[in-house]
């Protein structure tokens, strides 16, 4: 297929959008090289494992975009791709990048962060899974012994009972 | 407050007002030096106490002073020279490798105490049972 032809494409698929079908054309991946003439920069590499004829290629960052305003929500991209799950990951980067190095600074809810941030050691990062182990024990235990239970969640602060220290 | 074995370092609170640990962990011995440390984890900080499980706090805390334990550890070893925000006792600090391997060999070792092979159940079922069992065969006995 010759750039022009691609060219062609592009510009009538572009022109339905931009018309507001609900779906615009779907074709192919363009071939890398393609990618490189059209200065696609870093959505090149979406080519592998993209879709075939029939299926919405997500290769294109417009149609993403496009296809995020006709939702209502924004296009989330991450390498160009949308990945909501990988930008809340960078959220919680985010987070643990700006947690205080004093315990006494750290605030209380973001107290299992700070643990979990203390060491990557794979031991102690299992001990801190005891911490979230412990919310669940609080559903399957309450009625009969409470374990590991979790005063911070508050669900239980009236109870007759109360965490040893 | 109840205490079981050895009581704590006297930094593992969340009041802990430094970035660093003071310059007694690094010292041979001492209430707060990393020997006690070790000690006081081989004393399984998180075994039951008057027949009860751990409490929340009590595991929060516990995981406290082996975090900053092993947070410890990685500045001194891992630190590049320079390090010019670091105290010169932590820069000077005797710690070696050997210390940080007897650390994670605590975390380990505590870990199979609390919960044998069944961490990352949906459901702490298992850790109740252990620590229950590890208690009725007197492997620790707590003291006030």
């Amino acid at each position: 297929m010759t750039q022009k032809a691609v060219l062609g494409i592009l510009s009538h698929w572009y022109k339905r959008q931009e018309a507001g079908k609900q779906w615009p054309l779907k074709f192919l991946k363009p071939e890398r090289h393609i990618l490189e003439v059209f200065d696609m920069g870093e959505t090149e590499n979406l080519n592998e494992g993209a879709g075939s004829e029939g299926e919405a290629t997500e290769a294109d960052g417009d149609d993403d975009e496009w296809r995020a305003r006709s939702h209502g929500h924004p296009a989330v991209e991450v390498d160009g791709r949308p990945n909501r799950g990988e930008a809340r990951g960078e959220k919680k980067q985010e987070e643990s990048d700006t947690l205080p190095a004093i315990p006494s600074q750290v605030d209380i809810s973001l107290r299992k962060l700070f643990l979990k941030s203390l060491s990557k050691e794979g031991g102690y990062q299992k001990l801190v899974e005891l911490l979230d182990t412990a919310d669940v024990s609080v559903v399957h235990l309450i009625g009969k012994r409470p374990i590991l239970t979790n005063p911070l969640a508050g669900k239980y602060s009236g109870g007759s009972w109360s965490p040893s220290t | 407050m109840e205490a079981v074995g050895r009581p704590p370092p006297d930094w593992g609170h969340w009041g802990y007002s430094e970035a660093v640990l003071p310059a007694e962990f690094h010292y041979k011995t001492g209430p707060g030096s990393l020997v006690n440390v070790l000690a006081w984890i081989k004393g399984n900080p998180l075994a039951p106490f008057q027949g009860k499980p751990a409490g929340y706090l009590r595991v929060e805390k516990t995981l406290l002073v082996l975090g900053l334990t092993l947070r410890e550890l990685d500045r001194v070893l891992f630190s590049e020279d320079g390090s010019a925000h670091f105290p010169d006792y932590l820069q000077d600090s005797p710690l070696t490798l050997v210390h940080l391997d007897k650390a994670i060999h605590g975390c380990k070792a505590l870990l199979s105490t609390v919960n044998p092979g069944a961490l990352g159940s949906s459901t702490n079922t298992n850790m109740d049972q252990s620590v229950t069992d590890n208690a009725a065969k007197g492997k620790k006995k707590p003291v006030r």
